[in-house]
């Protein structure tokens, strides 16, 4: 699996989606397809820019590769963050009157609404988050 | 990520060009609440939206609240397939 090291800010969101959409684009998959997967890099890697580490610095790894049979996007993200599993968040509000109330948890919610897979580890001192789509 | 504005009057309507994510959603929320105190109905012409998260959601969140807060209302048109589908899928549909 081909990787790229950034540190865990928002600056270098780019540099990651540009990561995997170069390995996306030989591929040609819809539109909405690979919004859905920029969206889940961005919603992740946010993530891990926003807590892993609180307010220290840290670094964020992202591994991709484009698997066949079928045709599909592996994304893993590891940090070296605190223990946190996104999955185990309670379900996001998505009714009108949560939404205006409270909009915590959208980010993850969009991760496994719109992600074939997503599945959490904590390994050797690391967060690891994998997830795929079908293109 | 750009945006146009076109005053008709009553209402405004906005142009959003290019991608609503997380670093370009702070400035887009500040843009879009000066024009909801200058404008009580807001139309977005999503046409050329080409990518949304959860931060650019939470902006046009924030431009609802404003507006609704002041007896004004806002709507979208225009939405492309790709934004569509990730309106559908938070519930903030309920805004079209």
């Amino acid at each position: 699996m081909e990787s790229i090291v950034v540190p865990a800010k928002t600056d270098y969101l780019d540099q990651v989606t540009e990561f995997v959409d170069e390995r996306l684009e030989t591929r040609d998959c819809p539109a909405s397809t690979q919004m859905q997967v920029e969206l889940a890099v961005e919603e992740i890697f946010v993530n891990i820019a926003s807590y892993a580490y609180d307010s220290a610095d840290g670094e964020a790894e992202v591994r991709c590769e484009v698997l066949e049979e079928p045709l599909r996007v592996v994304i893993r993200f590891l940090d070296h963050g605190k223990p946190y599993d996104p999955l185990a968040r309670a379900e996001a509000d998505t009714s009108k009157e949560g939404l205006l109330s409270r909009v915590g948890g959208l980010g993850i919610h969009l991760v496994k609404k719109t992600m074939d897979d997503v599945q959490y580890a904590y390994e050797d001192g690391k967060n690891i988050l994998t997830i795929q789509k079908r293109l | 990520m750009q945006l146009k504005m076109v005053n008709r009057g009553e209402s405004a309507e906005v142009l959003m060009i290019g991608r609503l994510d997380v670093n370009s959603a702070p400035e887009v929320e500040r843009n879009l609440l000066e024009v909801a105190k200058r404008f009580s109905e807001v139309i977005l012409n999503l046409e050329q939206l080409e990518y949304i998260s959860s931060a650019g959601l939470r902006s046009l969140r924030s431009l609802y609240i404003a507006l609704s807060q002041k007896g004004g209302s806002m709507r979208a048109i225009n939405v492309p397939k790709p934004i569509m589908d990730i309106f559908e899928v938070t519930g903030f549909a309920f805004f079209l």
